[in-house]
């Protein structure tokens, strides 16, 4: 139909638009992420995998400080490539409409335009006169009113600005004292849990007291918990009044306490410097 | 791109041009002529000529004494066809309607058998009181209705070209009447409810008819033009998105069983895409918009379904359903056009 090659012309134009607009919104993610990456030491995501570290150390091509930032494009490509692969499988079910845009654009358009198109295989006197009328339309509209260029000026700038970090950030070696390594290391030992999720051997929050409550000593635990706020020191011998106090005191403080023997138990000689060790250490 | 490359139309369609040029003329003619003898009324003479433009019936809802005779006959005489009103009563019988076989002598004295026509045998029909009439005599108009034919001792007979019938029937007095089975209100392409006109026009009406004044119609087009103008209206084209809303509004009377007992068929949404054809040609658009489809709804719709029991003891009226039915879908459209 005459009008089909006005549309294909403007189709075709927009399309071009929104492609480097898609362009520049993988780029601009792109250099967020890959920022993200270089400011928070990502790279030691790659030692996780087994081999990684040693090969990085091993390796003579590049230094290690280059080889972790190709480590984080290389993360960042991959992420990206993942997250653009989901959103094409999950557009197809959404199709760019091409002809809703114009109608909405230009009222005079209003489902004249669908109802041309649906019926261009219908040649009669009336839609001979509606072909020509969308025709006339058609090649007055100012298709550049639809093309996205605010759009990809602002994400362009905003590209511009992320790559200019990542050039700042990898000539001066910059990024945050926090790597994940460190992160993983200061999360807390989590209960173990079984498959019912009932918390399975049940011990005391060792952080209680704000001290170490366990010591190892030549591959033995002792259990060495009490509240020192209470300020007894070590003792071998707790009389029966401390004993109840201490029993009240850890029955009290939360549920689910557990409070240790260790202090109504004669503990083996030879442990005694090791104990006295930790309470000096604790009251310093 | 501004040079356009003409489309050969076929030789059918170049004979309709100089109609379809001057059809906006045609229309604005009509409700001129039709204003001047009806003070009024212009949603009943609206759908009355969709229901013309679309080859359907009209069964016409309202008191007595608001001008359904005048207006039907009126439109005969601008578009000079023959009109003929049926006055229907219980003991009216098939044959009074389609015509019968009479004995008639020629000139040698012999005897022999010849048709008489009824008065159905005309272009626009009156046929008042429909529900008056006998179940038996109601049906024979069914084939009339639908197939544009009558048949009469195994002979049948097409109808002239236009044929239009317009029934009416009296929604208060309901004793000694027979209720129109589904299957011939279904025939009907439109139900229309009259109301009583507003003051001002009730002013208009006493000072033009108590008075010796007869409003004079003038024939604006005829039969051929009319017919003409018929086949435009299905050359209406319609947007695939339009035609699936208008069946959506279809379908859903089916799918509310608490309300409604029995939906309305498919034919109706033939008859709504058709009617919306019409209203789009009528209002000099060459394309169907939604609004055109909004706007027939409740004609096309409000006879072509059955209350159910519990709508019925809870006074629900078909017209408040369809209403709730099209607000729902415009909702849903509005939605979807948005994006």
């Amino acid at each position: 139909m005459f009008f089909e090659p006005v549309l294909v012309k403007y189709r075709t134009y927009l399309k071009h638009y929104y492609g480097l607009l898609r362009l520049l919104i993988i780029a601009e993610r792109f250099t967020f992420l890959f920022l993200l990456m270089i400011l928070f030491n990502a790279y030691e995501f790659a030692y996780f995998l087994p081999g990684m570290e040693t090969f990085s150390k091993t390796q003579n091509y590049i230094d290690l400080y280059r080889f972790n930032i190709i480590l984080m494009a290389v993360g960042a490509v991959i992420f990206i490539f993942f997250a653009v692969t989901c959103d094409k499988l999950l557009r197809k079910k959404r199709e760019f409409n091409f002809i809703s845009m114009l109608e909405r654009n230009f009222p005079g358009l209003r489902t004249k335009l669908v109802t041309a198109c649906d019926n261009k295989q219908n040649f009669n006197i009336v839609t001979n006169e509606l072909f020509h009328n969308v025709h006339n339309e058609l090649i007055d509209i100012n298709i550049k009113k639809l093309a996205p260029r605010r759009q990809i000026l602002r994400t362009f700038v905003i590209f511009l600005l992320f790559s200019g970090s990542i050039f700042l950030c990898i000539t001066e070696g910059f990024s945050f004292d926090i790597s994940p390594r460190q992160l993983t290391e200061k999360i807390p030992n989590l209960p173990d849990v079984t498959a019912s999720g009932e918390v399975e051997n049940e011990t005391v929050d060792e952080t209680e007291y704000g001290v170490e409550a366990v010591i190892i000593k030549n591959g033995e635990q002792i259990e060495m918990e009490i509240n020192p706020s209470l300020g007894l020191g070590f003792t071998n011998r707790v009389d029966s009044e401390t004993d109840s106090e201490l029993n009240e005191s850890s029955n009290s403080s939360k549920k689910g306490f557990r409070y240790s023997q260790t202090y109504t138990e004669d503990l083996p000689e030879e442990y005694e410097p090791l104990i006295k060790q930790y309470f000096e250490k604790l009251s310093s | 791109m501004r040079e356009i490359q003409e489309i050969q139309l076929e030789d059918s369609e170049l004979n309709l041009k100089p109609t379809y040029e001057k059809a906006s003329e045609i229309f604005e003619v009509i409700f001129k002529e039709i204003g001047n003898s009806i003070v009024g009324q212009k949603e009943m003479i609206r759908q009355i000529l969709i229901a013309m433009l679309c080859e359907g019936h009209v069964l016409v809802e309202s008191n007595p004494g608001l001008g359904k005779t005048l207006t039907i006959s009126t439109i005969s005489q601008i578009m000079n066809m023959k009109f003929s009103r049926i006055q229907c009563t219980p003991d009216l019988m098939p044959a009074d309607i389609t015509g019968t076989d009479i004995i008639e002598d020629d000139e040698k004295g012999s005897k022999h058998f010849k048709f008489k026509q009824g008065p159905i045998f005309a272009n626009i029909v009156l046929a008042d009181e429909i529900n008056r009439a006998s179940p038996k005599t109601q049906s024979a108009l069914l084939e009339a209705m639908q197939e544009k034919q009558v048949t009469i001792a195994n002979t049948t007979y097409l109808l002239d070209k236009p044929f239009f019938i317009l029934a009416t029937q009296n929604p208060i007095e309901m004793e000694g009447t027979y209720a129109l089975p589904e299957a011939q209100l279904d025939r009907f392409l439109l139900k229309i409810q009259l109301q009583y006109p507003e003051k001002e026009e009730e002013f208009e009406i006493v000072n033009r008819y108590a008075e010796a004044f007869r409003p004079s119609v003038r024939r604006c087009i005829d039969k051929e033009t009319f017919l003409e103008l018929q086949q435009i209206t299905r050359r209406i084209p319609i947007s695939n998105k339009l035609k699936r809303y208008a069946i959506e509004i279809v379908n859903h009377t089916r799918n509310l069983p608490e309300l409604i007992e029995a939906g309305a068929s498919p034919r109706a949404s033939i008859a709504l895409i058709l009617c919306a054809k019409a209203n789009a040609f009528l209002d000099n658009r060459r394309y169907v918009e939604k609004e055109d489809i909004d706007a027939m709804v409740l004609p096309v719709l409000r006879h072509r379904i059955i209350l159910s029991f519990d709508a019925a003891r809870n006074n629900t009226t078909s017209d408040k359903i369809i209403q709730k039915i099209l607000e729902d879908k415009k909702q849903l459209y509005n939605e979807r056009e948005r994006g």
